[in-house]
């Protein structure tokens, strides 16, 4: 069955969160793989259909268009349990790709649906369960990451209320949350490997603060780091950066002794 | 085996290792691997390699590196160039992943270029090599890789065992670099890439190649940058005075400071035993075919290490001109 035949085009517009003057052109379903195609413009409609928005104020109205011949698509947020993705025809401006139902040119997300993966990825979410629950390529979510890394894309980050509120308590200094910590373990792993906030990190990672370090794995990621930092733009993809490095030392602390031993004194 | 992991075998002592269940990775000439049996193995062609008795150059015989995971169950994955930013991710919380990729090919480059920002990478240890051929072949014969549960062979895919251990043991992973920076002047590329015509130095644009020729640079010596103290070599492939550009064995990136290596004035052998001494038995190890070639290795040692000597070294990322050893370590 056709979804078109279920839902006026309109409302598909209207779902994938299209705003006027721009509207859903065509719509087709491939039940196969599950996959709702939209095409959309931001052409004037034809005079029949021009009758049903006469509500719209006329400055609203774009001017019609020629449609280029080049289709263009990007990966929206699904729909319901389908995914979807959205087509145009129309030559965009360069703001039209900060719409939020349109991506960039190289990208294969919409705006939208890149926020979330950015959003998720500030959140420390595994990739690889970004590419389950999102159903994304992983080759497509790692392309995005590297553009991000490489300060090539630029996101705000609006943490969630949870995270927020766990933002803030790491932006207090390091002594208070050792002091909160309840139980002996915690003190013990607080004292080898420093808090994401304290200081110690960002003087590492921004070369700061120099130390000897032995293990091969350490010295080429903070190679790359470094590296990263150096061009990034972004505030939020250096504290994603800040906890890479982190989580490295957490993971790897019972070999880097001679390291962290060089971090406890800060 | 001497170093009860690796060896130089015969096909059929190494059919044998293959009949008894155990994971394997082998090193040997494509019809000698073709006619291995079926089993729990990965395979890469080179016909070089420093084995117990010092380095050969064989056709006829198989490397083979025994990889124990103490129990638990390793696995073998194919990757295309697509799938392969995911490798460290589908490797063990903790273990170790050993991958072989085909020398010249579409995914060599693209681990080359992009590995350092795979996911993962650095977080969980991975080793290998780059598979080659017989000098006299490569006009005729390509690189391959083989993934031993099937007999397959790839021009263009990577074979990887991921191997997981026991949480009471984790992975070293080392490199012996005989090379270090020079004092000459500092090195810059603009860009990243596999050839450069031009290079910064001291702020000024240059041409490399008459850069080269000029300082009377010896390219058996490679470029070396400092990754926060591991030297990382990059090797020159050829320098093109006519079109003047320069190729490498792996790619040059921008923003990293390059100078070119000091010259060493003991042997390969004396350099390799000396800078080894220290290590402990290896699980696996590689080293380089231009260290084969330059040091003039036939017949002689690298100290106690064995193993294949490849087109390409993987300690974590893709290596020129370097020893890589990988130790495990029980706590």
């Amino acid at each position: 069955m056709q979804a078109q035949q279920m839902l006026p085009i309109e409302e598909f517009g209207l779902a994938v969160g299209l705003r006027l003057p721009w509207r859903a052109s065509k719509c087709t379903v491939n039940e196969v793989s599950k996959t709702i195609h939209l095409w959309i413009t931001n052409q004037g409609l034809a005079t029949a259909e021009q009758r049903r928005l006469w509500f719209v104020p006329k400055a609203a109205r774009a001017p019609s268009k020629i449609t280029s011949a080049e289709d263009k698509q990007w990966r929206h947020v699904d729909c319901m349990t389908y995914s979807c993705v959205v087509h145009t025809c129309d030559p965009l401006q360069p703001d039209d790709h900060e719409l939020d139902w349109l991506g960039l040119p190289n990208s294969p997300f919409t705006k939208c649906l890149a926020k979330r993966i950015f959003q998720l990825l500030m959140e420390g979410v595994d990739m690889q369960v970004i590419c389950e629950v999102l159903r994304i390529p992983f080759a497509e979510l790692w392309k995005f990451k590297f553009d991000l890394d490489n300060g090539l894309l630029n996101f705000e980050y609006q943490p969630s209320v949870r995270r927020r509120a766990k933002f803030q308590s790491e932006s207090q200094p390091p002594a208070a949350i050792q002091a909160a910590a309840p139980d002996a373990k915690a003190v013990e792993t607080a004292i080898l490997v420093p808090d994401v906030s304290d200081p110690v990190w960002e003087h590492l990672i921004t070369g700061k603060l120099s130390i000897d370090i032995k293990t091969l794995s350490l010295q080429l990621l903070l190679t790359k780091l470094r590296q990263q930092v150096s061009q990034l733009q972004s505030a939020d993809v250096k504290i994603m950066k800040l906890r890479e490095l982190h989580r490295y030392v957490e993971r790897h602390q019972r070999v880097l002794g001679h390291e962290l031993a060089q971090l406890k004194p800060f | 085996m001497n170093v009860l992991n690796q060896a130089l075998l015969e096909p059929s002592e190494a059919a044998a290792l293959i009949a008894s269940g155990v994971y394997l990775a082998i090193a040997g000439d494509e019809a000698v691997l073709a006619g291995l049996p079926r089993g729990n193995w990965i395979g890469g062609t080179i016909a070089y390699f420093m084995a117990q008795e010092g380095g050969q150059t064989t056709r006829g015989k198989v490397f083979v590196t025994k990889l124990d995971a103490f129990g638990l169950l390793p696995t073998i994955t194919q990757y295309d160039a697509q799938h392969l930013p995911s490798v460290c991710q589908d490797g063990p919380d903790n273990g170790y992943s050993l991958i072989i990729l085909p020398a010249f090919s579409r995914i060599h480059y693209e681990f080359a270029k992009n590995a350092p920002m795979y996911e993962d990478m650095y977080m969980k240890p991975l080793v290998g090599w780059i598979s080659g051929a017989h000098l006299d072949d490569l006009a005729t014969c390509k690189p391959k890789t083989l993934d031993g549960r099937t007999g397959e062979l790839f021009e263009d895919r990577a074979v990887v065992l991921h191997v997981p251990l026991p949480d009471n043991i984790s992975v070293n992973v080392n490199i012996v670099n005989l090379f270090k920076q020079g004092s000459g002047d500092v090195i810059y590329f603009e860009k990243e890439g596999f050839s450069a015509s031009t290079c910064v130095i001291n702020q000024r644009p240059v041409s490399f190649a008459k850069y080269l020729k000029e300082m009377g640079h010896d390219t058996r010596l490679p470029l070396v940058a400092d990754y926060n103290g591991a030297s990382v070599n990059v090797s020159f492939k050829a320098v093109n005075l006519q079109d003047a550009t320069v190729d490498f064995y792996g790619p040059v990136f921008p923003k990293v400071a390059y100078r070119l290596a000091d010259s060493f004035h003991v042997d390969y052998e004396a350099a390799f035993a000396q800078a080894s001494a220290d290590l402990p038995e290896a699980s696996f190890s590689c080293n380089c075919i231009l260290n084969y070639l330059y040091g003039e290795l036939e017949g002689k040692h690298t100290g106690q290490v064995i193993g294949p000597m490849t087109f390409g070294e993987v300690a974590y990322q893709l290596l020129n001109q370097t020893m890589v050893q990988m130790t495990l370590e029980r706590h």
